[in-house]
């Protein structure tokens, strides 16, 4: 549904897509003086970047959704950076993301019941070997790419209780921040079921760099982190010890070694070396998005085993066959751009710093409420930048955010999201 | 500049990609057309489909590939030495020149489509162009050297050659990457013309797997040799490798369906019945299965049971489709491809398992009274060669 809905957004009204953000440009007015920020024109560098190499492409006509992928989330993260960058539109749009996302994960933990069923049915213990086939909740999308897309959901998930949270003039926050938590914990639940071990560990990494930010950014206390950490992590396990239990396999998927998962950690060490050899015969500028199949096809040996190779499992390595050297450049750029951005905007200050005495009681208490939203507008940005590092560790061993329109869109928009900030280098 | 400035321009060139990229969209709707019509087999109309959309896409290289398969539904599955000779007699040689003009137009714009090039080879054999065809073949084998049937159809075209050592060596290679070849129409004419190759190909495969597991065990490996051991009638070795293959990967269904047949050889037709069931829960477009256990049920005397899953057998063997297909859908973007890709158009059956027959045979016991079970009860007997062979 959700991809449908992005299908119709994005590509059957991309016309109307294209006026909105210039609507939406012209009509806002509160950045309307503001200069773009670095990592605005590095965004934009990417774009052109994709568009030049797409007539560079060995074959194009292949390149041509990879390009469309990246353009139309180009537009997303200018959409989000104008239109998202007060704390409500922000908390709205993460709760959506976030309702969505639970919803995908409730379709896969039934899928994926059912097709526990079915295969205890005819006498399949070993549940681990499958791991690949239990859950698509999307139709359509290939499981990997379909759990990037739930592992990117989970910082919007998050992201309201947070907000929530933290703003501590809202009576009886804990509250609505303890319901509010519930499209997470379910997201939670379908990652812990996905039986791969990177999206299992991207998830208890996002949780621990996004503590680690709200504590290296004095947005909680030490104390408070480190308890809140424990809490989030605890939390984790107990979704796993409930999936676990009816589930035990859940139990022995991120820790043992059974023989698929040796197989699929030798085939995927195969595939980048094969990778290598593919990208060093186009080392400048690539082989063309989505390509790297096309030219991994011809380097497999009939002698092993590891099967046929349909993606480099490895972003960065997908980045260097089908970008060449200059993309993975413009990408490392991208990122090395995007910390000083999310680590500026961390230190900046979102609304005016009057100093007290000057202050009424009544214009006090305002003040009050703003630095609380800016607390909680600081906390709900550690998210978003830890739910770009869960994923980016995932896909040191998975290639799927250039795959799919939303994926990409996602990440760029959490891109926007976390470095929001009223401003920008001007 | 300000952001606001730098937005309306993003929005503006991202708006005037538009253009190919609806033109894109209309042409991928026009080969889901395509697929469809194709299916049904009204080739008129997926012609048409087709046409348009590489009007509308006229650097996509797959839309001539599949103009050039459409075109080539018309040509017989065959390559009679009389049509090679100069005759037109069965071939329509304009239209097999079309073809070859799309496939290589297609190879412009793409030139690592290993099946164009493969299927390229078999129409330029079809004119007489060998060296070319060779060529060609060798190309497809070093783009994709783990698909089993371009080693197949390069071994065909060497044995109607009489390069019997060079032929052989191919189909070892292929028996080596899938060796459920052996139960399929090529391989019981292969063994029926020649059974000396047909012993030395399986045995040289036998030993070049021994060879490959005795450096670590490797359940795909196991699974493989369990095979060509199951064949050969060496049953202890065949279970020992087929059951740790089984347990170290049990999810992949020929294993089941060999471990199925190796318990139906033993007597133990219930645990049969078990694996068969498990290798359909695993793939259910698999035909063996269901037919064998259409046998055991008839057996049995569970007739209406059985007659189902000879019917379910013959309908998978119908929408049989080839490994190529599956590896185009991640190698290219665009509409899931849903029908086969490989040319002579009967290739794909005469390569993979054919269970039709058996299955065919099977309902015409149960229901006598249909003539049409009867006669189509050599299904596979009567699969064409692509090629004429010597008989040796």
């Amino acid at each position: 549904m959700f991809n449908n809905i992005v299908r119709v957004l994005f590509q059957k009204n991309f016309q109307a897509t294209a006026s909105m953000t210039t609507t939406a440009a012209l009509r806002i007015n509160g950045i309307r003086k503001e200069k773009p920020l670095t990592m605005d024109w590095m965004v934009i560098c990417i774009g052109a970047f994709e568009v030049f190499s797409l007539f560079l492409s060995k074959y194009r006509a292949n390149s041509l959704r990879g390009v469309e992928a990246v353009l139309i989330s180009v537009l997303a993260y200018f959409i989000a950076r104008f239109v998202l960058w007060k704390p409500s539109p922000a908390v709205w749009l993460a709760g959506s993301l976030g309702v969505a996302g639970m919803w995908f994960s409730f379709l896969g933990v039934v899928q994926f019941s059912g097709e526990v069923e079915r295969l205890k049915g005819t006498g399949f213990t070993d549940l681990l070997a499958f791991r690949s086939r239990l859950m698509y909740p999307i139709p359509g999308w290939l499981p990997g790419e379909c759990f990037t897309a739930l592992l990117l959901a989970l910082p919007f998930a998050c992201a309201p209780p947070i907000y929530i949270w933290r703003r501590e003039t809202i009576p009886h926050r804990r509250v609505y921040a303890a319901t509010a938590l519930l499209p997470a914990v379910l997201i939670c639940s379908a990652l812990c079921l996905s039986l791969s071990r990177a999206v299992f560990w991207g998830m208890v990494l996002f949780f621990v760099a996004c503590f680690a930010l709200m504590v290296g950014y004095r947005v909680v206390a030490l104390i408070r982190g480190r308890s809140l950490l424990v809490g989030a992590l605890l939390g984790s396990s107990m979704v796993l010890t409930c999936t676990g239990t009816f589930y035990p396999v859940v139990f022995r998927a991120y820790v043992g070694a059974k023989t698929s998962q040796v197989r699929s950690t030798k085939g995927r060490v195969d595939i980048w070396k094969r990778s290598v050899k593919a990208a060093k015969e186009n080392p400048i500028l690539g082989v063309g998005s989505s390509n790297a199949a096309l030219f991994l096809l011809s380097t497999s040996d009939p002698e092993e085993t590891s099967g046929f190779a349909s993606r480099p499992f490895s972003l960065p390595v997908q980045i260097l066959i089908e970008k060449g050297i200059v993309g993975l450049g413009i990408y490392v750029v991208f990122v090395l751009l995007f910390c000083i951005e999310f680590h500026r905007s961390m230190l900046s200050r979102q609304f005016p710093n009057i100093e007290s005495r000057h202050l009424s009681k009544r214009a006090m208490r305002e003040r009050e409420q703003l630095d609380a939203t800016q607390s909680a507008y600081k906390a709900m940005k550690c998210c978003f930048a830890a739910g770009l590092i869960a994923v980016l560790f995932r896909e040191l061993t998975y290639s799927s955010l250039f795959e799919h329109t939303v994926t990409m869109v996602l990440t760029l928009m959490l891109a926007a999201l976390a470095i929001a900030r009223k401003g920008g280098t001007a | 500049m300000s952001i606001r400035l730098v937005t309306i321009i993003v929005a503006g060139v991202v708006l005037a990609f538009q253009w190919p990229l609806f033109q894109a969209w209309r042409a991928a709707a026009k080969l889901t057309e395509f697929y469809r019509e194709m299916s049904s087999a009204r080739f008129g109309n997926a012609r048409e489909s087709i046409d348009e959309a590489i009007r509308l896409w006229p650097s996509n290289a797959r839309y001539y590939t599949w103009r050039a398969y459409c075109t080539s539904q018309s040509f017989l599955p065959q390559c009679p030495r009389k049509a090679r000779s100069g005759g037109t007699g069965t071939f329509d040689r304009n239209a097999i020149e079309d073809a070859i003009q799309d496939y290589r137009r297609s190879l412009d714009l793409n030139p690592r489509d290993a099946v164009a090039h493969h299927n390229l080879a078999w129409l330029e054999h079809v004119m007489g162009n060998d060296s070319e065809a060779e060529r060609d073949w060798r190309r497809a084998i070093e783009l994709d050297p783990a698909t089993a049937v371009f080693y197949l159809s390069y071994g065909m075209f060497l044995e109607e050659a009489g390069k019997l050592d060079e032929a052989w060596a191919q189909y070892e290679m292929a028996i080596a990457l899938t060796p459920s070849i052996l139960d399929s129409p090529f391989f019981v004419r292969f063994r029926s013309r020649s059974p000396q190759g047909s012993d030395s190909t399986v045995s040289h495969s036998i030993a070049a797997l021994e060879g490959r597991i005795a450096g670590g065990r490797d359940p795909i490996l196991e699974a493989r040799l369990g095979k060509l051991y199951l064949y050969i009638g060496k049953l202890d070795r065949a279970a020992e490798l087929l059951n740790d293959a089984g347990q170290q990967l049990p999810n992949l269904p020929l294993v089941w369906v060999n471990l199925g047949e190796l318990q139906a050889k033993q007597g133990h037709l219930q645990q049969a019945v078990d694996c068969y069931k498990k290798a359909i829960v695993l793939d259910a477009a698999l035909s063996d299965p269901y037919e064998r256990m259409g046998e055991i049920k008839f057996q049995n005397g569970e007739r209406r049971e059985a007659a189902d899953d000879f019917k379910l057998a013959v309908q998978r063997w119908q929408r049989a489709t080839p490994i190529t297909a599956a590896h185009n859908n991640r190698l290219y973007t665009g509409p899931r491809q849903l029908i086969d890709d490989l040319l002579p158009t009967t290739l794909v059956w005469y390569t993979t398992p054919c269970a039709a027959s058996e299955a065919w045979q099977g309902l015409a016991q149960l229901f006598p009274q249909n003539q049409d079970f009867d006669r189509r009860s050599r299904a596979c007997e009567q699969l064409p060669s692509p090629h004429e062979f010597r008989d040796f």
